[in-house]
């Protein structure tokens, strides 16, 4: 137990719902009978319930208590990180090229763009130990008077200082599939079997301005990359007292 | 605004906008020309002023295209937007780099310049057979590689010896036009910017056919 009350509190409530003995959906006692049960004030009580809520334990239902949360049990997260996070370390990426032209079908409706809007295309390739791995189609919006070629031929991965910068607003979408390579995929990934591709859809949008940013497809040999996912855990470390 | 300022502000839908209207009031082709090109020029003046960027200059040059295809699918007698000339393009032998060339390749066919690609890694024997077969105005060659360098000379004495650059201008691009000084005989051009390669291109060509207006 915690020396401090509320933390003490908490993970006795804690204990009791990791134990099974409140269950999910339960009713939690009321604030006045944990006051009695922990002889603590009401303030110290909210607190307490305060940050079992934040660590998603619990609910309030004004008017009626606090009830255990029932933890959604189909909801996996994953990390995924394209250059950093595959079986094998990519060493190259190399960009083969960028184009602008007007927004190939299928593609405007991935960035909320009109058929006769200027986009920019980027595909670069990807190897490990001089094995092409993966091949990456980045689209975005042409704006004019922006460096984006020349930029492009400077940094690998163009985008990066923007998403740094504005990771707060920035919202990713991954939608992930198997396809059938066609022969240009064949071609620059150099293989001949018909083994399927990993195709991962990324979009990119700026919540704030409401824009897609970027939308690329990113096709991977199955045997580069595994996804395991697991239920989302609630990071602790950062919690604000 | 004028046709010529949208495009200046490569503001597509409203150059797209304005040529229809144009159009629907009967503008002359030799108008529509004249607005296109001064358009054009405005846009590569900002570049060299770096105000603007090599993306700007190729959509410019599709929203040229894109213009004077509008204006020929509603008369036919305004011609489709072409420089006349034929450039034969590509990147010596025993070098890979194909970014810069496959860039100058669409701005040039912005500017409505057929182009024939050879692509990457080409011997010297090929660029020779090419030359003879399609007698290109421009032969350009893309070369990053210095120790690439021999062969292009090879290629410019052959060029040479065999009486094929005699009406045919040779280019060379790419980032050995920088390395140190090279001396290669016989090369009519050189730069590994862009602008000026496609300026040189299109300046020699429209000089050559004296469009029609």
């Amino acid at each position: 137990m915690s020396d401090v009350l509320y933390l003490s509190i908490v993970s006795s409530i804690k204990e009791k719902i990791l134990k099974g003995d409140l269950k999910p959906g339960e009713k939690l006692e009321s604030e006045p009978q944990l006051m009695k049960i922990y002889d603590a004030g009401r303030m110290t009580i909210r607190k307490s319930l305060s940050l079992l809520s934040n660590e998603g334990y619990v609910y309030s239902v004004p008017g009626k208590g606090n009830y255990i949360c029932k933890p959604d049990t189909d909801i996996f997260q994953f990390k995924f990180n394209k250059y950093d996070g595959l079986k094998t370390h990519i060493d190259k990426v190399k960009l083969l090229s960028v184009t602008i032209k007007d927004t190939p079908k299928g593609i405007e409706k991935k960035l909320n763009l009109e058929e006769n809007d200027k986009i920019v295309e980027v595909v670069r390739l990807l190897s490990s130990k001089e094995q092409p791995i993966a091949l990456e189609y980045v689209y975005f919006e042409y704006l004019p008077n922006q460096p984006v070629i020349e930029d492009m031929l400077k940094f690998a991965n163009y985008l990066k200082p923007l998403e740094e910068k504005l990771a707060f607003v920035l919202d990713k979408t991954l939608e992930i599939g198997i396809e059938l390579p066609n022969e240009e995929l064949k071609n620059k990934l150099e293989f001949q079997d018909n083994e399927p591709l990993f195709k991962i859809m990324e979009t990119i949008k700026n919540t704030s301005t409401k824009k897609i940013v970027q939308y690329t497809i990113f096709y991977i040999r199955p045997k580069y990359l595994s996804l395991k996912a697991s239920l989302p855990k609630v990071d602790k470390s950062s919690n604000i007292f | 605004m004028d046709l010529k300022d949208y495009i200046a502000e490569l503001d597509v839908k409203n150059a797209e906008s304005k040529t229809e209207e144009l159009i629907s009031q009967g503008i002359t082709k030799g108008d529509l020309y004249e607005q296109v090109m001064k358009g054009l020029q405005i846009v590569g003046e900002k570049y060299a002023k770096q105000e603007c960027y090599l993306a700007d200059l190729i959509v410019s040059g599709m929203i040229a295209k894109d213009i004077f295809s509008a204006a020929h699918a509603c008369d036919n007698n305004v011609p489709e937007f072409r420089v006349q000339g034929k450039v034969l393009i590509g990147t010596i032998y025993e070098d890979i780099h194909d970014l810069g060339k496959d860039l100058l390749i669409d701005a040039l066919k912005n500017y409505g310049i057929e182009v024939i690609n050879l692509g990457v890694d080409v011997p010297v024997a090929e660029f020779i057979k090419h030359a003879q077969i399609e007698k290109p105005d421009i032969i350009a060659v893309s070369c990053v590689m210095a120790n690439s360098i021999p062969h292009i000379k090879e290629l410019a004495q052959s060029l040479k010896d065999k009486k094929l650059l005699d009406n045919t201008k040779l280019i060379l691009g790419g980032a050995v036009t920088h390395s140190g000084h090279i001396d290669i005989p016989h090369i009519d051009f050189m730069s590994d910017d862009l602008f000026l390669g496609l300026q040189y291109c299109q300046n020699y060509l429209t000089e050559r056919y004296k469009l029609e207006k």
